[in-house]
């Protein structure tokens, strides 16, 4: 990194510790909430009118202004979907005051939204970060199951490996390059069905919140982006809940209060079981267990006016057992269990702090059994880690922000072969990490958050530290500037397959294997052209270096020092995106266009044919896409009917044209002929263009007078476009053929939900 | 690859006078940067076809020298038939190399015995663990050049049982030699079951169902040399003698009755081919479509030219 950028970051963490210029004499602070069922709200703007002072709620629901002179106020907060709340207070010198304020959802007053929109367009786009809704999750369009990792596949820079694959590909990473925390705990598989679904409830979720590149110092361990996911508190006012009944999974939801707080229970099961019961009766290769089920659950208590924990619980597993010919049968059961304690204090009006322990456990256990020789495999990750972050208020101008994240990490890998022991890796490692960021506001007008992050990690015993910046300046209210660097190194890689996550397996670095590690830069503006609409341009460069990825030309791993299980490379990403999105009238919705390039570089791939000395050629991986835009328009037809669309094009994507072929027939084990392709340049050519429309219509009302009722019908790929996956080649003919396997159908969907 | 975008983007980043923008200014802006994204990239990354000459041999240790197929590449969609593949009229020779890796010691001419088919013009016995260096010449094509160092001799060192019953307790357990390679180097064997009484009536059940529901033309022939994926050697127990046991699996096992079973050690050249080769075809971490060039290990050609050594046993499989 250059000199001045370790300057400047410096600088701005010191101006942290200047002392403010005049006394502070009175304080206000609080949670912001949910009026009707008690959530707190994150990323709620709470400002006085008077002076033009603000915060905007953490993850926690919490905000502060400090060191405001004694008078009279008028505290205003807004939120996305919400009435504005207004309320005047009077603050006398050294006063703190508690004011945990409520928020009444919106009731479609418009006047109200355009206020708020514009709230939320200058206050809440930070460079790189998305946030989404979870009715946003509920209403577009998807295939069969509402998904959280499909919705966010709509915006701009995020990216599908295929329509079989809820996969994030953000920013040309892979999907192991998104750090994924479900309440603060990291989640390693988070997939059902083998990665058609996502792991999260959309019924149970709260906060969505992704950060596309240039992360803050508080997060780490990954290259590319983060995904925060915060489950639902829990009611704090009464009893509630969701039943939704679908073609592929019925889901249930309730929530309420308790005498300390709140609490809330998800479950979420597919129900495929009576469809297959009958295929089975037909056909023997139908599976006899085939299920998904996950189960979300959350307790909340406040300790005292300063203090709430909360216990949050997630388990989900994947189960299939399928015999496939006679004296064969295959198995697969994964899933995922993640625990997490979170404690959230307020230490004064200044300080507030979060302490919280973690569990998350992985497995995934597929087994094989063919003509009496079983083959069994064995993947498993235990993490459990500590951590805490304290922010603290210096002054009207810095907020200091420092936390420590601390654990063990176990990864267990072991193949059987026919009873016999073939390979087996087991590391345990302690991890750490410390951070330190400096929010510091010189003026209205700029913003400038630096931060540093060092990474221990035990296996290798690496010790890395990651720098990290960014600069906003709003020459006026409807236009921000934003710029971003920061340097990230990631100690783990996904073993996967896009056409199939179900054996999706976590390796760690270690000695001998060095961490990958990327430098991003990010820059940004953020306007308002027009009253309600909000325009958003990003343009992004990212390095990958030291990517370690399991060797595709691997066929046993047994007696292979660790090490030799990787090949090792490079690679960048560059690109650009532009999110336009009206969120008033009757009709609303986005789009979201994105330009990028991404190339990977491993020696002895990609390399030419007869070369003396070949050397690596940079290459596009499959989910490369030059051009990607999606359009999301829903229209409120009535007050009961709303109508929604989404519609994709994307470049096609890359794949490999060899320019020969030949027949390899010597081989004296086997009467084979070993079909063998030449090839000059990998993924040279693109599949022809992906474009899809989906479309949705719901219908609101009430279910027997008792409950509100909502049936959603959707078509995706409504004029059944054949898109292409992949090509595979017919050796059978002569000449060769070549046919094509497509991507989803036009295919329908309805569901019902009852909310109570 | 060429990409202009940000030589364009910069510049015009510079130029701005941010006090003086208005929204008129912001609107122009973001037009340009749409414009310079959407359209000023181009991206060239494109491949061209080439021919290539291919070799297709193994030599086996303690076994004569084998026949080389020599052929060309034939168009991805193009009809592909050996006798019009292959090439005509080459010099091609194989040279057993001293243990200096250079001084040869017995160079052995093959002989065109039909297009693109040769044969050593005299007989000469493979041996393990020596170097043997081919030679080519095509005057559609450069000089072609490979080497492979034979693996050491593999043998079966306990006798089998006369007969076994299929997926008893009892496998078929084998001890088998081995001796590590230089530099430590493990051995990769290949194991083949060779059937000597391929009949429908004899296949096993697992073998019986995949026969009955192929659809992409399963024969008995192919089945009666059932061969192993690539399995390494640590697969398997290693004795104190520094020899491995093995239980061969019933897998291999596709019909009842008298069975070879063989077991082949690879050299490089053979081992690389396959492990990459294999791969062209899917089944890996790539991703569907995402075909790499197998590993070749010839100077001037593709192919393979690789060394094994074998053993064989044999055994009855009771139902």
């Amino acid at each position: 990194m250059k000199p001045y950028y370790y300057l400047l970051i410096i600088g701005v963490l010191v101006a942290a510790f200047i002392p403010p210029a005049q006394a502070q004499n009175a304080s206000i602070n609080g949670y912001v909430s949910d009026i009707q069922n008690g959530e707190t709200l994150i990323g709620a703007n709470v400002g006085l009118r008077e002076i033009n002072r603000g915060a905007t709620t953490n993850s926690s629901g919490y905000y502060s202004i400090p060191n405001l002179p004694p008078g009279t106020y008028s505290v205003v907060a807004s939120y996305i979907g919400y009435h504005i709340f207004e309320q005047e207070v009077v603050l006398v010198a050294g006063e703190t005051l508690r004011l945990n304020i409520d928020m009444a959802p919106e009731t479609m007053t418009l006047d109200e939204i355009v206020v708020l929109s514009e709230e939320e367009l200058r206050e809440q786009r930070n460079i790189g970060v998305a946030q989404m809704t979870t009715q946003f999750i509920r209403e577009v369009p998807s295939v069969i199951e509402p998904d959280l990792f499909r919705a966010l596949q709509l915006l701009p820079g995020v990216k599908a490996a295929s329509d079989f694959s809820s996969g994030l590909y953000i920013r040309g990473g892979s999907p192991d390059q998104t750090l994924i925390l479900l309440d603060e705990t990291t989640v390693y598989n988070p997939s059902h069905f083998f990665g058609f679904y996502s792991t999260f409830n959309p019924d149970a979720v709260k906060d969505v919140r992704l950060y596309k590149g240039g992360y803050p110092a508080r997060f780490g361990g990954r290259l590319g982006s983060v995904l925060t996911v915060y489950n639902k508190d829990g009611n704090r006012n009464e009893f509630s809940g969701t039943a939704s009944v679908g073609m592929l999974a019925s889901r249930a939801m309730i929530e309420g209060p308790h005498r300390y707080g709140s609490w809330m229970l998800a479950i979420r099961r597919s129900t495929l079981d009576p469809l297959l019961a009958l295929l089975r009766r037909s056909q023997e290769t139908v599976p006899d267990l085939f299920y998904f089920v996950d189960i979300n659950s959350k307790v909340n208590i406040d300790l005292s006016d300063r203090d709430r924990i909360s216990l949050a619980l997630y388990t989900g597993q994947d189960r299939v057992n399928v015999p496939f010919a006679e004296d064969a049968v295959a198995a697969l059961d994964y899933g995922n269990r993640t625990v997490s304690m979170n404690w959230r204090h307020i230490y004064s009006d200044r300080v507030f702090g979060t302490a919280t322990l973690t569990a998350s456990n992985y497995r995934n256990e597929p087994s094989f059994e063919l003509g009496g020789t079983p083959f069994e495999r064995i993947n498993a990750i235990r993490d459990y880690s500590a951590k805490t972050d304290i922010e603290f208020l210096i002054n009207e101008g810095n907020t200091l922000s420092a936390g420590i994240w601390a654990g063990i990490l176990g990864l267990r890998f072991r193949d059987r072969f026919d009873g016999q022991e073939t390979f087996h890796s087991r590391i345990s490692t302690s991890y750490g990490a410390l951070y330190i960021q400096n929010l510091w506001k010189p003026s209205n007008r700029w913003r400038i958050k630096a931060g540093l992050r060092a990474n221990h990690f035990q296996a290798g015993e690496y010790l890395r530290f990651e720098p990290r910046l960014s600069v906003e300046y709003s020459p006026y209210s409807e236009l921000r500037l934003q710029a971003a660097y920061g340097r990230y190194y990631q100690f783990l890689t996904l073993i996967s397959n896009e056409a199939f996550s179900g054996f999706d397996m976590w390796l760690t670095t270690t000695r001998g294997v060095p961490p990958a590690w990327g430098d991003q830069w990010v820059f940004g503006v953020k306007s308002i052209p027009f009253s309600g609409y909000g325009l958003d341009v990003e343009v992004y460069f990212r390095t990958m270096n030291d990517l370690f990825e399991l060797d595709p030309f691997l066929s046993d791993a047994s007696g292979l020092a660790y090490p030799q299980l990787f090949r090792y490379g490079e690679g960048f990403a560059y690109g650009s995106e532009i999110f336009f999105e009206r969120r008033i009238g009757a009709l609303k919705g986005f789009a979201g266009y994105t330009f990028g390039v991404t190339r990977r570089k491993f020696p002895g791939f990609n390399e030419s044919v007869l070369e003396a000395n070949p050397s690596a050629r940079y290459y596009p991986p499959k989910h490369d896409r030059t051009h990607d835009l999606n359009v999301v328009l829903s229209y409120d037809l009535t007050d009961r009917w709303r109508l929604s669309t989404v519609f994709s094009y994307a470049t096609g994507q890359a794949y490999t044209t060899p320019t020969g072929r030949t027949r390899i027939v010597e081989a004296p084990w086997a009467d084979q002929i070993r079909e063998t392709f030449v090839v000059d340049r990998l993924n040279a050519s693109r599949l022809p263009s992906y474009h899809r429309l989906d479309l949705g219509v719901s219908r609101t009302g009430t279910f027997f007078g008792i409950a509100e009722g909502e049936w959603q019908f959707q078509v995706i790929n409504a004029y059944s476009r054949k898109n292409i996956w992949f090509y595979q080649y017919d050796f059978d003919e002569n000449p060769v053929e070549r046919d094509a396997v497509y991507l989803l159908p036009v295919l329908p969907a309805i569901s019902y939900t009852v909310q109570f | 690859m060429q990409c202009t975008c940000f030589l364009f983007f910069r510049p015009s980043l510079t130029q701005f006078n941010f006090k003086r923008m208005n929204k008129t200014n912001i609107r122009n802006a973001l037009l340009i940067i749409l414009y310079i994204t959407a359209g000023a990239c181009e991206l060239h990354y494109t491949s061209n076809e080439s021919e290539y000459a291919v070799v297709d041999t193994y030599l086996v240790t303690d076994r004569f020298l084998p026949q080389i197929r020599f052929s060309r590449t034939a168009a991805l969609f193009g009809e592909f038939g050996f006798d019009e593949q292959g090439l005509q009229d080459a010099e091609i020779k194989v040279s057993l190399l001293a243990h200096d890796g250079e001084t040869v010691e017995i160079t052995i001419h093959y002989e065109e015995n039909r297009p693109g088919v040769y044969y050593p013009s005299e007989t000469l016995t493979v041996l393990p663990e020596r170097e043997y260096l081919l030679e080519a010449e095509h005057s559609d094509f450069g000089p072609i050049r490979a080497t492979t160092k034979t693996p050491a001799r593999v043998q079966y060192l306990s006798p089998p049982p006369d007969s076994i019953s299929y997926q008893s307790s009892d496998q078929v357990d084998m001890i088998v030699s081995s001796k590590l390679k230089p530099g430590g180097l493990q051995n990769v064997y290949i194991f083949t079951t060779i059937s000597q009484d391929p009949f429908y009536e004899a296949l096993t059940p697992l073998y019986r169902d995949l026969f009955d529901n192929s659809e992409t033309g399963l024969t008995l022939e192919s089945l009666a040399k059932n061969p192993s994926g690539l399995i390494n050697e640590a697969s398997f127990e290693r004795l104190p003698d520094g020899n491995i046991r093995l239980r061969y699996p019933w897998l291999g096992l596709a019909f009842y009755g008298n069975n070879l079973i063989v077991v082949n050690s690879l050299d490089r050249n053979t081992y690389d081919f396959i492990r990459s080769q294999q791969v062209q075809l899917g089944g890996s971490t790539l991703s569907p479509g995402e075909i790499p060039n197998a590993i070749y290990h010839i100077d001037g050609a593709i192919g393979i030219f690789g060394s094994l050594s074998s053993d064989t046993l044999h055994t009855y499989v009771t139902r």
